[in-house]
């Protein structure tokens, strides 16, 4: 429960071991992707995949707070387009859809995914 | 632009089921997260809906010339949801990113442009027409003025809008109950356009139905009802030489007809001779003929028109037995007429096959796409009646 006494949407779906999982899986399909997998070579992804679970669990209320760098700041010099920022969003869709995540959490999670749009992309090309 | 190639990869599409639909509305909220509040709190029903809809219309694109005024129609009818141009943009991108998705490889840069072609047509289409209605109201807000039992299971309510509300016989309408808010249901005036200004539609119980319940038994005098902007094109008389006609109406599907039938009652007279009108009224049980007293008093008034009702699951009823379409389709008024059919999808489809089998042309044999845009439309048609 949070603080105001009502379910959070990290609850309804299930708390950290789901939001790991959901994480993962996120990944697996990200990278299997021929189009997505150059922007992650020579990246980390044990340290992405915690700054991910930390920032997912803050979105839907949970009780984790992202530590990572500024999303601008990480997504810099990657050249990431408007394409593959919308195939990384199909790919969200799917995991999510495949977690049984309900429309208004995905509609919330959608809320802060398309804030985000503007930091990450950087390149027209 | 490959008609057929369109076709072909929606039915693929199609086929794949719910997941299509899940994925699109996911896709939808999860990109344009300020679209679903447009959207009813529980999706259950409405996931096959828009969908399902924008499939066939854009499966429809080598006759948009032939579904264009349905289409503006729907356009002026989606301004109640406070659909704007930027809404479209949205629906088309997690349209495309669906099909790009369940089609893998199929998906090819020619097949994505086409696909994108052919949505920006109804679009541009839907968002000129609610553009040009800009004066008009999205919605009505309209009082019950009238709550009616018919029937076990049928209901008549009585509306009375409080804006002039103009629509054609045989037009249907959004209404939204104050007991089921965001679940819109089609329903038809059954009546032409009056003095007072009052409609009445026929609701009918559906076992299961979302809304239906609460239309036959909850609606009472008072509540205060919204109603959207009228589409059909189907069921309404062209002006021209008015031709005989063949009414073929399951349950319910009759409210759309009976209204047809009043207007060509007020006009008969007043220019030359009306033109023969057969109905044919097909329900399940005896009971279910809800109508009979206007109808048969009409037939005996009037010698240009003729009503058959026509009961299926009852073999001891007196009259006419089987099933309606079949019924309409084996009388000998049935040659040269001009064909309105109005039920459910199962009726539709029977007395459709049934009239094609029998000699009349495709073209004579007229009936609503609309119903199948909204998959609890036929709520307020017959629940059964094959």
């Amino acid at each position: 429960m949070s603080a105001t006494g009502e379910t959070t949407d990290y609850e309804r779906i299930g708390g950290a071991p789901a939001v790991s999982a959901v994480v993962n899986r996120f990944y697996e399909a990200v990278l299997a992707d021929p189009a997505l997998a150059p922007y992650f070579t020579g990246v980390e992804m044990s340290g992405l995949r915690r700054h991910q679970v930390l920032l997912i669990s803050q979105v839907l209320g949970g009780p984790a707070e992202y530590d990572g760098r500024e999303l601008a700041d990480a997504h810099a010099g990657h050249n990431i387009t408007d394409e593959a920022f919308d195939k990384v969003v199909a790919h969200l869709v799917t995991t999510l859809k495949d977690a049984g995540v309900d429309d208004d959490i995905i509609g919330r999670v959608g809320q802060v995914v398309v804030g985000l749009r503007a930091d990450i992309v950087t390149s027209t090309a | 632009m490959d008609a057929a190639e369109l076709k072909r990869t929606w039915a693929l599409a199609e086929s794949l089921g719910d997941e299509v639909p899940l994925y699109f509305y996911s896709h939808l909220f999860l990109s344009h997260p300020d679209t679903r509040d447009m959207f009813p709190v529980s999706m259950a029903t409405q996931r096959d809906r828009l969908v399902g809809a924008l499939g066939r219309i854009v499966s429809h694109v080598d006759r948009v010339d032939e579904v264009s005024e349905f289409i503006a129609q729907l356009g002026r009818d989606h301004r109640r949801f406070g659909a704007v141009a930027a809404h479209y943009d949205a629906v088309g991108a997690s349209l495309l990113a669906t099909l790009a998705h369940f089609l893998g490889d199929e998906w090819t840069p020619q097949l994505a442009t086409d696909w994108a072609s052919a949505y920006g047509l109804i679009a541009k289409v839907m968002v000129v027409a609610a553009d040009e209605a800009e004066g008009e109201p999205a919605v009505w807000d309209a009082e019950v003025v009238e709550a009616e039992r018919l029937t076990l299971d049928v209901s008549k309510l009585r509306f009375r809008p409080n804006r002039p509300y103009e629509y054609r016989p045989g037009q249907s309408m959004a209404v939204e109950i104050p007991q089921r808010p965001r679940l819109w249901r089609y329903l038809s005036p059954a009546n032409a356009p009056r003095e007072d200004g009052t409609i009445d539609v026929h609701v009918q119980y559906i076992a299961g139905g979302q809304v239906s319940g609460a239309l036959v038994r909850r609606v009472t005098e008072g509540d205060q009802v919204r109603l959207g902007a009228p589409v059909g094109t189907e069921l309404v008389l062209n002006g021209g030489p008015p031709r005989d006609l063949l009414l073929v109406a399951g349950g319910t599907g009759l409210a759309p007809l009976r209204a047809v039938l009043e207007r060509i009652d007020q006009e008969a007279g007043s220019d030359g001779a009306p033109p023969e009108v057969h109905l044919f009224h097909g329900v399940r049980l005896p009971w279910g003929l809800y109508d009979h007293g206007y109808l048969s008093s009409l037939a005996e008034a009037r010698s240009w028109f003729t009503y058959t009702p026509v009961v299926s699951d009852d073999s001891t009823y007196p009259g006419r037995t089987g099933l309606v379409g079949q019924v309409a389709a084996a009388h000998p008024d049935r040659p040269g007429r001009l064909a309105m059919v109005c039920g459910s999808p199962a009726m539709v489809a029977g007395a459709r096959a049934a009239l094609a089998r029998a000699g009349t042309p495709t073209e004579d044999i007229r009936f609503e796409q609309y119903g199948n845009l909204d998959e609890d439309s036929h709520e307020h048609n017959s629940p059964s009646e094959p």
